[in-house]
Formats: C-alpha cells, sequence, structure tokens
C-alpha cells in the first residue's frame, strides 16, 4: 500500500461483460504501469471481467466541479 | 470545509444526503468516519497474519487455496480502507508501517493465534460474521458515498469466507472424532471473543457521532444481536455447546454467563463466573493479546529494507 | 521449438515404456516445482513491500497449487495415486528444485524464483500445449493464461528494483543465484527425457531448445533492468556446472524440501481434517 519511493495511483476501470459501461471499481498504488496491471487484475477479481483498464490518477482532469475524488489529495510522485 | 454545521450535516443525512467530498464534510464527521474506517482497515488487515497462521498448515492443496484466497480478499479489503483514509488525507504509511502495534485498532481476537484447521474456520464462521453483521450496516446506511461503493465487493467476498467457515464447521461436527473435538474448543474461546466484538453496550454509550452523521444504522446491541442470532443457531444445529441459548418461538438468543467476564489469557479459557467491567475490558484490550507485535511486524517485514533500496 | 507429429495418444498406456516414464517424471516434476513454489508466494503474502504485492504473491501461490493440482491429477493415467503423491511421499522423493528447498529470505530472491524459475516451469508446460498427449492439451491454456501475470510481476519489480545502483546490484545478485539452477532444470543436452518426449511428439522441445526458449524470454528482461552482463555472461556461456546435476531428480544436489516445507505441503499438522 501506499507510497513507496516512486509509486503513483492508477484508477482501475472495468466492464464486467459486453455492452456494460466502463465503471470505476477501484485504485491501486504501483511504480510502473505494468505492476499497476498486475495489481488491479489480482485486487478486483471478485469477476471475470471482460474488459479492465488502468489509467495513472494524475492524468484526470476535472470538468465542472473542484474537488473531485482523483483531484482531491494529489499523491506527490517521487 | 465547514460548508455546514454539524447540526445541518446531521439533519441532511438522516434525510438522505450523501458525503461525496471533504468540502461536504464538518471536522466532527471527518474525524468519526476516519475513526471508523481505520477499524475498519485494522481488522481486515490483522486478520491476514492470524488466518495465514493456521492456512499455511491447511490439511490439503485444496484447502490451502481456499484458505489463502481468503486472506487475499482480507488484504484487498484492508487496502481499500486505507485507500479511503489517504484520500481523507491520511498518512496512511505513517498508519501502517510506522504506527506502534498496540496502537492498531483491530478487535482483541485478532491479537489471538490461531492454532489449527478447526480454529480457522472456527474464525471464518464466527469473526467473519461479525465482519458482514457490521459491513452490512455500514453498506446499507452510511452517509458516505465513497465508502458505500467499495463495500459493495466486500460484502460479496465476506460473504464467501462465512460459507466457507459454516460449510467447514459442519464438515467436521459431522464427521465427528478429533475434528470435531477441535471445533468445540475453538468455539469455546472464539464464541465469547465474538460477543465481545461490537464493544460496549449501549446503556454506558451516551452520544454516538456514528449514528448521528448515519456512518451506521444500528446501535452496538442491535449489532450483537444480530450476530447472535445467526451465531447461536448455528452452533446449535452443528449440536456445539456455546453459553447462550434461542428461544425457538421468538428467535431472541439469551446468553447464559455474566457479560463482560474475565479471561484467562494463560489458559485461554473464559472464566464465566467472574464477571468484569467494561472499564477492565478496556484495560485489557489495551494490553493487547499475544500476537499483536508479531502481526504488526510480520506484516512490515521487507518494507525497510525495499524502502532503503529504492531511495537510494 | 516444434512438435514431431505423430498418431495421438488418448492414455499413457499408448506410449513406450521409456516415453511414458519420462512424461511421468517431467510432469511430477512440475506438480512439485508448483506445490513448493506456491508455499515461497505464500511466505510473502504478509511480508511483501506493499499491500498490493503481497495480494498478487497471495494469488500466485492459489495460481500455483492450483496447477500443482491439476498436475498430480494428470498422473493417476500413469498409474500414479494423486493422494500419496500429495500427502505420503519423504522429501527425498520430490522432484523440486533445489532453488525451492527452503523459505525465500529477501525480496530480490523472491522475485528471481517469480521471473525465472516460475518462467521455466512455464516454458515446459507451453511445449506440452499441443501434445501427443491428449489428456493434457485442456489443462493447459488456464495455466499459461495465469502465468502471465505472474511474469508480468516479476518483470514490472525488475523493472523498479533495477532503477536505483542498490536496487540493481541486490537484483544481480539474487538473479546470478538462480540461473544455472533454472538452465540447468531443462536437463542436460546429451540423450535424456527432453529427447525422448520431442522425438514422440510429447513435448515441443529437446533440452536445449527448450533452455533457448526461456533464454530469448528472460534475457531481454534482464537487459531492460540494466543487467546486460548478466544476461550475456548466461547466453554466452553454455557450460552449466552439472557436478552435482541428479538427472532423475530434476535437480542439483540430494537434499529436498526442508522439513517445515514438507510437513506443509504434506499438511501433517492437520492431517486428522483432511477431508478431500
Amino acid at each position: 500500500m501506499g507510497h513507496l519511493s516512486g509509486e503513483r495511483l492508477y484508477e482501475i476501470f472495468a466492464r464486467q461483460k459486453r455492452a456494460d459501461r466502463l465503471e470505476h471499481i477501484g485504485t491501486v498504488s504501483a511504480p510502473n504501469p505494468e505492476l499497476a496491471r498486475v495489481y488491479a487484475w489480482k485486487t478486483y477479481d471478485e469477476a471475470t471481467w471482460f474488459e479492465m483498464v488502468v489509467a495513472p490518477r494524475d492524468a484526470f482532469c476535472a470538468v465542472n466541479r473542484d474537488e473531485v475524488p482523483f483531484t482531491l489529495h494529489p499523491v506527490e510522485t517521487v | 470545509m465547514a460548508r455546514f454545521t454539524d447540526e445541518e450535516l446531521m439533519r441532511k443525512v438522516q434525510e438522505g444526503f450523501i458525503v461525496e467530498s471533504e468540502a461536504d464534510m464538518t471536522e466532527s464527521y471527518r474525524k468519526a468516519l476516519i475513526n471508523q474506517i481505520t477499524v475498519q482497515g485494522d481488522t481486515e488487515l490483522m486478520s491476514a497474519p492470524a488466518y495465514w497462521m493456521a492456512s499455511k498448515d491447511a490439511p490439503s492443496t485444496n484447502t490451502m487455496v481456499s484458505a489463502t484466497a481468503i486472506i487475499q480478499d482480507e488484504l484487498g479489503h484492508a487496502n481499500i480502507a486505507y485507500r479511503l483514509l489517504q484520500d481523507l488525507g491520511v498518512d496512511t504509511d505513517a498508519l501502517l508501517y510506522d504506527r506502534p502495534p498496540n496502537k492498531f485498532k483491530n478487535p482483541f481476537g485478532f491479537d489471538q493465534p490461531i492454532a489449527n484447521w478447526a480454529e480457522l474456520v472456527s474464525a471464518h464462521g464466527l469473526y467473519d460474521r461479525a465482519g458482514i453483521t457490521l459491513l452490512s450496516d455500514v453498506h446499507r446506511h452510511t452517509s458516505y458515498g465513497p465508502l458505500k461503493r467499495a463495500l459493495v465487493k466486500v460484502g460479496m467476498e465476506e460473504n464467501f469466507h462465512l460459507r466457507h467457515g459454516e460449510a467447514w464447521m459442519k464438515k467436521l461436527c459431522e464427521a465427528g472424532g478429533e475434528g470435531r473435538d477441535l471445533v468445540q474448543r475453538a468455539v469455546d474461546w472464539m464464541f465469547p471473543m465474538g460477543v465481545e466484538w461490537f464493544g460496549m453496550p449501549d446503556d454506558r454509550k451516551h452520544h454516538n457521532a456514528q449514528l448521528d452523521f448515519k456512518l451506521k444504522g444500528m446501535t452496538n446491541d442491535q449489532l450483537r444481536n444480530t450476530w447472535l442470532k445467526a451465531v447461536v443457531p448455528l452452533c446449535e444445529s452443528l449440536g456445539l455447546e456455546v453459553p447462550a441459548h434461542s428461544d425457538p418461538d421468538t428467535g431472541e438468543v439469551e446468553l447464559e454467563y455474566g457479560f463482560p467476564c474475565e479471561w484467562d489469557a494463560d489458559d485461554r479459557v473464559w472464566l464465566y463466573d467472574q464477571p468484569i467491567t467494561w472499564d477492565q475490558v478496556w484495560e485489557r484490550w489495551r494490553a493487547r493479546g499475544p500476537m499483536n507485535e508479531e502481526f504488526v511486524n510480520s506484516v512490515r517485514r521487507s518494507r525497510g529494507s525495499i524502502e532503503r533500496m529504492l531511495a537510494a | 521449438m516444434s512438435l514431431v507429429r505423430t498418431d495421438s495418444f488418448k492414455s499413457a498406456d499408448e506410449l513406450s515404456n521409456p516415453v511414458r516414464e519420462a512424461l511421468a517424471a517431467t510432469l511430477l516434476s512440475l506438480a512439485d516445482n508448483k506445490r513448493i513454489l506456491g508455499m515461497r508466494y505464500g511466505e510473502w503474502i504478509l511480508g511483501a513491500p506493499t499491500l498490493e504485492s503481497g495480494i498478487a504473491c497471495s494469488a500466485m501461490a492459489q495460481d500455483e497449487w492450483g496447477h500443482g493440482r491439476i498436475l498430480y491429477a494428470t498422473l493417476k493415467d500413469f498409474g500414479l495415486d494423486p493422494g500419496v503423491l500429495e500427502h505420503d511421499r519423504p522429501a527425498e522423493e520430490y522432484l523440486s528444485s533445489e532453488l525451492l528447498d527452503s523459505a525465500v529470505e529477501e525480496w530480490p530472491d523472491l522475485l528471481a524464483l517469480n521471473l525465472l524459475f516460475d518462467a521455466a516451469l512455464s516454458v515446459q508446460v507451453e511445449a506440452l500445449t499441443n501434445s501427443n498427449y491428449e489428456p493434457i492439451h485442456f489443462k493447459t491454456r488456464k495455466l499459461l493464461e495465469e502465468e502471465r501475470f505472474h511474469f508480468e510481476h516479476g518483470r514490472g519489480w525488475a523493472l523498479r528494483l533495477s532503477e536505483t545502483a542498490t536496487g540493481r546490484e541486490a537484483l544481480e545478485a539474487a538473479f546470478r543465484k538462480a540461473m544455472g539452477p533454472s538452465l540447468r532444470w531443462f536437463g542436460r543436452s546429451e540423450a535424456g527425457f527432453g529427447q525422448l518426449l520431442q522425438a514422440a511428439g510429447v513435448s515441443a522441445g529437446t533440452a536445449d531448445s527448450l533452455r533457448q526458449v526461456w533464454l530469448d524470454r528472460v534475457v531481454p528482461v534482464l537487459a531492460e533492468a540494466g543487467l546486460e552482463e548478466l544476461a550475456t555472461e548466461f547466453e554466452a556461456n553454455a557450460e552449466l556446472d552439472w557436478s552435482d546435476w541428479d538427472a532423475d531428480r530434476r535437480r542439483g544436489g540430494s537434499g529436498g524440501p526442508d522439513a517445515e516445507t514438507l510437513a506443509r505441503i504434506r499438511g501433517d499438522k492437520n492431517r486428522s481434517m483432511l477431508m478431500d
């Protein structure tokens, strides 16, 4: 968990089956996309996802609000 | 912060308002929420070393897989809880890796060794039932949106743990012999641990921010009763003796001992004829159980060396 | 790596004696290694550097144990009793690598098992995917899918550790210890099980060709992680030290899993509650 040096937060999105919406299902901390993928797949294994993707939290841009979950308390990347 | 006063926020959440970010909170709300999620995260986290202690000696590969899957879920749930805390501005690194072990807020039951397979499945059956009782109430009632969403996965998985525990308790009891005796011995010390799990009785608590802010829906006694109404009939149906009985007509459960009572830590038995006060219970909890330090340290084993390696 | 096409075999009885024995030993070696590798992953569920990596170790442990179960079950067709294989053998009958004999103390050593040795097992499993011995077919696909994430975990951590000088040194030291045993695990070049299985169309590679597949897979990751020297050293120098090699047990040295490991993989402590 947390900020082992050089880690950043990745948001995880998935859909369970075709035609489903891509939904935000969780967050992991990882030092690179390789580990973010593994961690996401193994931590959120409650369903057999049709599709799962991860994106770094700091890539999200707020559109209509100043305070959104992804931008509050931004994690410093070391 | 401070968009609302405490009174305003209390009224709003009782009317169904969902808090989504710190801007919606008052300082008291934030404090109560952080405390609640810390207890939740610490409990999930410390279940992992307790469960691994017995899972690593599971009787077969199959059983080792299911027991380890449960540990994986618990770590995932701990991770979710700490992540929520992080989004509330809590330094979760310090919380996890620098906090003195005796400051972890897990129940006394997870300061205890889990010695064999029968104790492990009884823990799944009794303690995970306590977890579900607490968390499904939070899931249903919480006014904090991010927690409500996170608990969907948690609830689903805890149910699997519970089923695993109950199915195995049944299996061992029906097979008889040593397995059955070990389950009875496990229940002997775990059942009163479970009764204590839900904390102080309602008449000792005058003010409850968690209820006022709708961070949960049921009182301690209501939660304890919900647990008892599930666990006591289960034990009765398996022919396991517990110091409680259920009324077949009303379904109400009555304890047959003066709760709370003395715990003999050396012999690991409850002394039912020695009732104690809640201050004494708190004292025992604060003094921690025998595995507290070892369990916390086991989670931290390589953290320091890898941190140094990566910082160099 | 290529498969010799001959008639397919529906059961072990249809195989010639030497091929049957070589295949049984290969499957048992895979099963034993996976059962114990799972313990080694399991021992890092709690002590991993982050909660996420602990969760990954837990998942990898379960994967390995699941694979072990599947592989032990295949040995029924060879007249072996999976129950006995799983619960009643002494340490010296395990066909497991010397790398797995006891618990791994440091995280980089676990990564060496993860990236190097686990991948060696996968290369052998892959070689059985289109085997003429049909009963193994449908068992390998899910297994290899899960292994992709194991390799990715090892690679992700190798890349991360290699970002600092101390991290790279620790990684190199750990990987150096595991390179030889991993390369040797495929067996000797001269006549041996690899050649037999390949000639019968049961496995897609000889010892040497599988060794090469493995090198092609791990060497680029070593290079990515700044361990070019280590990569070249082992790539260029095929001269492995076979002095303590036990060909029958596919391991170096005469030992086996230590007492604690053995008791755990057999389930000794809770034997009275064995009810599978």
